[in-house]
């Protein structure tokens, strides 16, 4: 994860690639959670475009990364009353602190996920017959 | 994204969602029958429409917490 300031605006670039995202909240969005012993979910991460938001309970990117890798994005203002370089890294710091371990837990275990569901696909692919 | 806590007579569960979800979705991701039930979200009564509009429509902004209720009320209960 990536987290830069520029001006007055921030941006956070995640591991997460938005294609794995999309791939596994259509086939396996379970992977995008994490939940406790009974089953309730304590944290997930999304992606919908141009609605990013970052709650306690999970983060939802809404941008893509220019780089052509794909990344999913957050990108958000920085209050005017955070004046100083510090002040805005204390924003920031605040914003995202309680989620971060999450993020990180997931930024792991999402691409892994993704690559299972895209060799499953493969094979069911790869195993039909055209007469 | 937004957090739903659902309960019903027989479970409770925290999920979470985007607002563009619908309760009627929610519900059904569970198994949840709301037929025969009165469903509220944060104790405002949804009406049937209501549970297949969004939950930004009905008023949820993202990064918000509610509490989404079936409860099946048995014959002879007080209100």
């Amino acid at each position: 994860m990536k987290i830069t300031i520029n001006a007055d605006a921030y941006a956070i670039t995640s591991d997460l690639k938005v294609a794995d995202i999309e791939l596994l909240k259509k086939y396996d969005p379970d992977a995008l959670k994490v939940k406790d012993e009974d089953g309730n979910e304590k944290f997930a991460v999304s992606y919908q475009e141009g609605k990013a938001c970052i709650a306690p309970f999970g983060v939802t990117f809404g941008g893509v990364s220019r780089d052509g890798e794909g990344k999913a994005t957050i990108t958000g203002a920085i209050p005017s009353e955070a004046k100083t370089t510090d002040a805005a890294k204390n924003y920031i710091a605040e914003k995202i602190g309680g989620v971060i371990a999450y993020l990180r837990d997931l930024e792991e275990s999402v691409p892994t996920a993704a690559e299972a569901v895209r060799e499953n696909r493969q094979s069911i692919i790869d195993a039909i017959d055209v007469a | 994204m937004i957090k739903v806590v659902i309960k019903t007579n027989t479970m409770r569960r925290d999920v979470t969602a985007e607002s563009n979800a619908t309760p009627r979705a929610i519900f059904d991701d569970f198994g949840v029958d709301t037929s025969g039930s009165v469903v509220n979200l944060n104790g405002t009564i949804l009406s049937a429409t209501d549970l297949n509009s969004t939950f930004e429509a009905l008023g949820v902004s993202d990064g918000s917490t509610v509490n989404l209720n079936s409860i099946v009320k048995a014959d002879g209960a007080n209100n």
